[in-house]
Parts: structure tokens; sequence; C-alpha cells
């Protein structure tokens, strides 16, 4: 038998702008290598205070004190470039001040804290660290501490025990750390580190649609959860949320596919578009000319996407899609003869239909197609496990099928995500991940909705 | 440097005239997947939906599967015949799903959780033995079939599992969530009554006594987190350990070990007079 040979297309890097319209292929080529400025820096009349909570007893304040300095001054021992830190203040034009630290026994002591820096009159300057021992779950301690201090505006930043741990080994590369660290502060005082230096064409905005359930059910099938939408325009940028209680059960025949009752679909729906018509810049061109696009990462029954059909159409939007987006497709490929396994992967940014129209596999991660550093050859990613985004086409307006430029989007929006320097090495589109983690937050009680998305980290 | 050209996971099937064979049941479905669903390696592959049994085989219709089915006491008639392709997608991912289940096996695989085949080797399996209990992770591989698009995927897929060996083991893990067999949602273990194998269980104010062998520990990433076991177990599962270069090696090393490289056929049948070839899908960059 001969075997079968495909042709994978590729789509060119999104670029990022800067302050001055500086360009960079990513953050790090744009901070560390560049000595680019951020696009924008709010105005501050003083440094930035960060407070830092430490567990009752706890052994590494000293570690973490130390990683504290390291974020304010820089850290360049290393001979990668990439991951050498600037001092905070060199690259984001503004400093830190730190306190002593303070002990915390229980979630409580953390909120009585956040309690008293809402009551400062300089709480936008503040950003409250706290070192946690453990990730959570839904209700757990970090989602505490989120559903307490969004509602009063407190900006906090949980670090793990297990990252001060990782900071101290001999071969960790600290600046990769700083960076995030850095890049999460500047951003929760307001900075905007970088945009996207072309805007999305021909989409007038993004929404994403997020179920989480909860573990209890409500009745024989149905389970308590929360629905939730986040909408975005044709640059990325936050134009709002919706979320509610929802009554959500499991297809028993399409399995992992979820119902949703129909009033909270319609009150998403028409919150979402309310939205996007606040946020149009020419209302007439965003309902006739661009679409707007549906990002999901849950299955839903074809019920519910009629539903969504019939409230955009209803509203005079002319142009629309849903699309699944599955985070790890099936397609795997890999280059035999590469000179490393590190280097065998696609190139990022490579693409191929399984079906024309209506499934395709994207590479958000892989193999980098250029190099940050001229001469040198592009950074290689670890061997470990890279795999394709699948993308399914599920329904739209007449005539609407999944196309390179949906992909494109795709590709463009895991570039928004302002917590990470290494961006190309984030899987998912802005759109799905900050929907996720709004709807894990309302599952967890937060019922305030109307904040910017640097709060949900 | 790379030279743009990939190997894949993927594997093309192009079958004319495949043929599906059916028989009109009289049993509800549940029931008819109850008669067969221990008789797999014996009948061959089918599928039962639509009121219908589908299978591949006309022997496996004499010989077995109708038998089974007699036995529940509920047969009247059957009638055979060929499902046209509209038809057919559906049914043909699952009779293609039972054939690959019936392949694995024949080649030595185990399939602790649907979706992954294992076998006992240390590519497959990590054990890590603590005093509170048994971790263990599964690194697997499994088929995943586009039927309409006559596609096959070899994927990897990994689960982890929590074994208690020793009742007194649950002593320690007082205080956390567990499970119960056939019990929807998590439970808080409260209390032990070893003598009597039984133990106390609370959840949203209300407690409940179980004996303690319809327990078990869910292996979530927050228990094994607070256990401190998870990030090697991730190391494991992610194909980050010294013994896979990669996922994608890994899955290379699970077709060799299946005896596959850039094509295979799949039997249809038990007497493997009708196979399906696949043939191995290689990528280039445009």
């Amino acid at each position: 038998m001969t075997a079968f040979e495909e042709s994978l297309g590729i789509l060119d890097t999104p670029e990022l702008e800067f302050r001055a319209g500086k360009r960079a292929l990513d953050p790090v080529q744009g901070f560390a290598l560049n000595n680019y400025k951020p696009f924008s820096t709010p105005s501050l009349e003083e440094n930035v205070k960060v407070d830092l909570m430490v567990p009752l007893n706890y052994q590494k304040t000293n570690k973490v004190k130390e990683i504290l300095q390291d974020l304010k001054n820089g850290w360049a021992l290393t001979r990668y470039p990439r991951s050498r830190y600037h001092a905070f203040k060199d690259t984001y034009d503004i400093d830190l001040d730190f306190s002593s630290p303070k002990k915390y026994e229980s979630a409580s002591d953390v909120k009585r804290e956040i309690n008293h820096v809402a009551r400062l009159r300089d709480k936008r300057l503040r950003v409250l660290v706290i070192v946690s021992s453990q990730r959570s779950e839904i209700g757990g301690f970090y989602y505490q501490v989120k559903t307490h201090s969004i509602p009063k505006q407190v900006q906090t930043q949980i670090l793990l025990d297990s990252t001060v741990e990782k900071y101290f080994e001999p071969d960790y590369q600290r600046g990769d750390l700083l960076w995030n660290f850095s890049l999460s502060i500047f951003s929760k005082v307001g900075g905007i580190p970088w945009k996207l230096a072309n805007r999305l064409e021909k989409v007038s905005a993004f929404v994403s649609l997020t179920t989480v359930a909860s573990t209890m059910p409500v009745g024989i099938i149905r389970r308590k959860g929360v629905a939730s939408v986040e909408v975005v325009n044709c640059w990325g940028e936050h134009l709002g949320r919706v979320f509610m209680d929802a009554k959500i059960e499991e297809d028993p025949v399409e399995r992992g596919a979820w119902t949703i009752d129909q009033d909270t679909i319609k009150s998403l729906v028409e919150g979402a578009l309310d939205n996007v018509e606040r946020g149009a810049a020419e209302l007439n061109k965003a309902k006739k000319e661009d679409y707007i696009v549906f990002h999901t990462t849950d299955r839903y029954v074809p019920q519910v996407y009629d539903l969504i059909k019939s409230i955009v159409s209803s509203r005079g939007f002319q142009k629309f899609k849903i699309l699944h987006i599955q985070a790890r497709g099936p397609l795997s490929i890999y280059n035999p003869e590469a000179s490393s396994p590190r280097r065998a992967w696609p190139k990022e940014g490579s693409y191929w239909y399984l079906e024309n129209g209506r499934i395709a596999f994207l590479y958000t991660m892989g193999r980098w197609p250029y190099s940050t550093i001229p001469g040198t050859e592009p950074y290689v990613i670890s061997p470990h496990s890279v795999s394709p985004l699948q993308v399914n086409f599920v329904t739209g307006s007449e005539g609407t099928k999944l196309e390179d430029s949906d992909l494109e989007h795709i590709y463009n929006l895991t570039r928004l995500h302002y917590y990470s320097a290494d961006i190309p090495r984030i899987r998912m589109p802005l759109t799905t991940r900050i929907g996720r983690r709004a709807a894990l937050l309302a599952a967890s009680g937060l019922t305030m909705q109307d904040f910017d998305i640097s709060y949900l980290y | 440097m790379s030279s743009g050209k990939y190997k894949s996971n993927m594997f093309r099937f192009i079958v004319d005239g495949m043929e599906y064979h059916y028989a009109t049941l009289i049993v509800d479905e549940p029931a008819a997947w109850r008669a067969l669903g221990g008789l797999e390696l014996e009948i061959g592959p089918y599928h039962i939906g639509h009121d219908k049994l589908y299978f591949t085989d006309n022997a496996t219709l004499s010989n077995i599967s109708l038998k089974a089915i007699a036995d529940l006491g509920k047969t009247r008639r059957e009638k055979i015949g060929k499902v046209d392709n509209e038809v057919a997608a559906r049914i043909a991912g699952s009779l293609l799903y039972k054939a690959f289940h019936i392949f694995f096996l024949n080649s030595g695989f185990q399939c602790p959780f649907k979706g992954l085949y294992y076998k006992q080797s240390d590519y497959y399996v990590k054990t890590l033995q603590k005093d509170e209990a048994r971790y263990l992770v599964f690194r697997g591989i499994a088929p995943k079939i586009h039927a309409r698009d006559q596609i096959l995927f070899f994927q990897t897929n990994s689960d982890y599992r929590i074994e208690i060996d020793n009742p007194r083991q649950y002593k320690m893990w007082l205080g956390f969530l567990v499970k119960v067999h056939g019990e929807k949602g998590y439970f808080i273990l409260k209390n032990l009554d070893l003598k009597n194998e039984r133990a106390k269980l609370s959840r949203q104010e209300k407690e409940i006594i179980v004996p303690l062998k319809s327990l078990y520990i869910p292996a979530t990433s927050v228990t094994l987190g607070r256990r401190g076991v998870l990030m090697e177990l991730q190391e494991f599962s992610q194909f980050r350990d010294s013994l896979a270069l990669s996922e994608y090696a890994f899955v290379d090393r699970a077709c060799q070990d299946l005896g596959v490289q850039d094509s295979l056929r799949l039997p249809l049948d038990r007497s493997e007079k009708q196979t399906i070839p696949f043939t191995r899908c290689h990528f280039r960059e445009v």
C-alpha cells in the first residue's frame, strides 16, 4: 500500500505592538532583547506597593523575599538571552515597594487583609501577593480569595509554594518566572504590555460561551451550574461579560453534550449582543458586514445552537458562526529526520483541514518559525508533547463555513494572555481562557460581573 | 534543520462495499448490551442501535450472538441485510472501535478504562508505593475514528488511579474527598469502623454509612497534589520521563507493539476473511 501525503498550510506568526509602534513576534523578544517599552503604562503618582502574605509557620519567607527583590532589581545570571530579566523599573517605568510580610492561618485572615486594603486610598497601587501551598478546586482557597477580592477591587496574586521551591533549583531559569510575575503585576495596576499589531479582519466581536457544572445533582439528572459569556472585540480587547446560574444536563444520547435551559441561553446571548452593540465602532458594519464568532470548548445539544442562531438573527446580525475548539486534537505529526526531537514538531501556525469548511487542526504551539536573535536558529520548545487544537465548525448564518481567517483569529488570540511572557507556549485563545476562568469564579460564588480581565488571574 | 516532511499518527482507510448485516432486536437495547457484553472476543465486533443488532460476520449471528439474546427468552424474528453507507457512519465507527478493541486485546494489550490500552511494562505503567496508598499512572494508546472521513488516529491517553491495599490505610484518608461506586458526586470521609469494614461519609450536612469496599479515592489533581505525588505522576503521563522522548515517540513505540508500521489490516470477523486496510498519512509543508 502507498502512503498518503497531505499538505500542511502555515499561518504567519502574529506581530505584537509595543510602545511607539515598535513591533516584535513575542514579548520576550520585545522586552528582554530589544528593550522595548510596554504599549501603555498607567500614570501612577507613587510606586506600586506589593504586600506579601505567607502561611503561618511558613519556612520559606526569606526565599519569597529574595524572589521579590529579583523582581525589582532584575536577574541576568544566565547564558540564555531570553531568560535575562531586566529591573522592573527599566522595563515598565514603574518601581516596586515591599511591605513587611504578614502571616495568615486561614482564608479568613486573607479576607480581613483584603478588607483592610480595600479601605486604603491608594488601593489601585497595591497588589497583594499571597503564598499558597496548593492549587485549589472550585470553591477552594484560590477561588475564595478571588471571589472576595474582586468585588472590593483589590488585586491579588497567588504564588504557589511549588513555584517558590522550583525557583531555587540549580538549573531553573529564573527569568522565565520573573517575566511572568512582572507582567502580572504590571497588568494588575492597569498596564497594557502589548497589543496585536493588526486588527482581526471581518469580525466585529468574539463571544466565548462556557459552562461549569457543579458536582451536586439538582433533581435526578439536572445539575446546578453556571453559564457564562465573555465578549472581546476585533483587537481582542475585553468588551463585557455575563454569567448566571443555569440548570444544565448532559444529553442522554449524545454523551458529553450539554443542555442549558432556554431562559438562561436567551439572557446570556442577549447580554453578549448588548455588549457587542455598545462596543461597535460602526454598528451598521458590525451587523451587516462583519462576523460575530462564538467560541466554545463545551459541546451543546443542537437545540442550544438553534436558539443562539435565532437570537442573533433576530437582533439583526446577519453574519455569525459558532466554532467549537477542542484543546487537544488527535493529529500528531513529527519529523523523524530532524536533528533532535526538540526540532521535530511542525512549525507553530501549521494547519490542515480534516474536512474542508468543517474540521481543522491548528498548531498554536510548535517549532518556532522565527529566531528571536538574528543569525541564530529558532528557539526550540521541549520535545515532550505538542498537539494541535481541533477547530470544528458547528453552525452559522447561511453560506458560512470554517475558513483560514477563523484559524488565523484563534492563533492571534493566543497572543493576548498577559500573564505569561512565553506566549508561544499558550495553546488556547484568550476568549476561551478568560471565559472559563470567569465561569469558574462565578461557580465559586462570585456575583459581580463588571470587572476587567486583569482581576481574573 | 528539518526538511518539512512529517510522519503522522493518522491512517486513511479506503473501503468500498464494506458489508454490515443486522438483525432486528426484540429485546430492548440495554438488555441486548447486557447479554452480549461479556462475549466480545468470541463473537467479534457488533453494534446495537435503532432496535437492531449490527455486525459484520454472518457466522456471528447464527452461532453466538443470537443465542445470547435468545437466552433472555424474548427472541422473535431476525432479518439480515446490508446497511448502506449513508446510515453507516456511526454504526461503522462503533464496529471499528469494537474491532480495534479485539485487535488490541489479541495483541497483548489490556484495557483498564475505556479508550486506554496499555501493556504491563514500565513504558506504559508507573507505580508509586506510599504508606497511605499505591498510586498508579497509566499511559496508553487508543484509536480515534472519523468513520465519515475514513480516517483513524492512534492517540495517547492517560489516567491515574489510587489503590488502597489495606483497609487500615483509609485512616490516612480521613477528611479527604471520596466517591462511592454507583453514586454521583463526592463525599467527605468522616469516620471508620474497621471492625465491621464500614465508613461514615458526609455531604451537605447529611451523613451516610457505607461498606468500605464500595469506597474509592478519586485520583483528582487536587488530591494527588495534596499527597505530593502529582508532579511525579504527571512527568510520566506527559512524556517527560527518561523512557519516552516525546508523545510521538511513544505512539510509534506502541504502534510497533501492535505490529503496525505504515499500514495495517484490521480483522472484522473471527475468521479474518474480511479485513479493512489502513495506510499511514505523511504531511509536508507548503
